[in-house]
């Protein structure tokens, strides 16, 4: 997963994108060191240091990596894409963004 | 530990293992077992195997001591390699029947609740209970009611998880609190606003540094939430 986001992120930067984690490592160093080694950029809500922590239980996420994709407005438009699927729908939400910039 | 059960690795077995020579000389201490442990080759249940006869010795040579209540908190959480010849509840129940008796007053009792996959169903509610009864720390007294409301439905799930905040909200769980993991079990999103074409709820939380942030904050743009975990 995370080359392919790091390729998303690049690829779409200073356009309309980003990715938001909720992250059930076991401590914030832990994330930390993570996020240092595999090069990640983008931000996490550190969910409590477990698996099923406050926000995943909220939402109900019982396997991980369970992945959301939410248009400019915050509206859910996909729920577990993956690989080309994932950045074709993203694409697609990331032009929707900008048209509806210039409107 | 908590992830291991994620690691279902059916194949395990049929791997190759290295053969370990029996362990002549008595472990002296529990961080040298546990890296000697954590160096192993060996498939997690072929590991298991080679060091449940030498976590069991420490333990008996070590009773009373912390670290001997350790040794029966690894024995206990990692019975869940036995599950497989369905050796894992007893073996897990009569380590815990021990450690009641043993160490009643320890503050790592609250461990017992954190691997309860490995009780039998049936008789978690009445261990929570007992420990919570007899143990003095409200960390652990926190950590059986969670465990607790894990057995349970309804009404008596969430009376249980509103004493829980009530009592314990503001004990600290994992990086958490008591407080919040019962909210969010008492007041979980609905299902249909997580659905496709809804507007996501919001999150409110901190990141890494511990810098609070919104995941409305991100309005504008779209979006890529991604519940993760590295393992």
């Amino acid at each position: 997963m995370y080359p392919h986001e790091r390729s998303l992120v690049k690829k779409l930067a200073n356009r309309p994108f980003a990715i938001i984690g909720v992250n059930s490592d076991d401590s914030r160093s832990e994330l930390k060191e993570v996020v240092k080694k595999e090069r990640i950029t983008w931000r996490s809500f550190f969910d409590g240091g477990v698996i099923g922590g406050p926000i995943a239980t909220s939402w109900g996420v019982r396997g991980w990596p369970t992945i959301y994709v939410l248009d400019h407005l915050g509206v859910i438009r996909h729920k577990d894409l993956r690989g080309e699927e994932l950045e074709k729908a993203i694409d697609a939400l990331v032009v929707a963004a900008e048209a509806a910039k210039k409107k | 530990m908590k992830r291991s059960y994620f690691l279902l690795v059916p194949l395990a077995a049929l791997m190759l293992s290295f053969h370990v020579s029996a362990q002549d000389v008595a472990d002296k201490s529990l961080s040298a077992l546990l890296k000697d442990y954590a160096a192993s080759k060996e498939s997690r249940i072929k590991k298991y195997k080679t060091f449940k006869p030498r976590f069991e010795s420490f333990a008996k040579t070590h009773e009373g001591s912390e670290d001997g209540l350790k040794a029966h908190l690894w024995l206990f959480k990692n019975s869940w390699w036995l599950r497989q010849e369905n050796k894992m509840e007893s073996t897990a129940v009569s380590i815990v029947d021990h450690i009641i008796e043993t160490y009643p007053k320890s503050k790592l009792l609250d461990e017992i609740a954190a691997a309860k996959y490995v009780l039998p169903k049936d008789q978690r509610l009445s261990y929570f209970r007992r420990i919570r009864k007899i143990s003095p720390h409200s960390s652990v007294r926190a950590a059986m009611l969670l465990g607790e409301s894990y057995s349970q439905n309804g009404d008596a799930k969430r009376s249980t998880l509103e004493e829980l905040k009530k009592k314990f909200g503001k004990v600290s769980w994992n990086a958490s609190t008591y407080g919040a993991i019962a909210s969010a079990l008492m007041n979980p999103h609905d299902r249909a606003k997580l659905k496709i074409g809804q507007t996501a709820p919001d999150i409110e939380g901190s990141d890494v540094d511990g810098t609070a942030f919104k995941l409305s904050d991100y309005r504008g743009k779209v979006v890529l939430l991604d519940f993760w975990g590295n393992w």
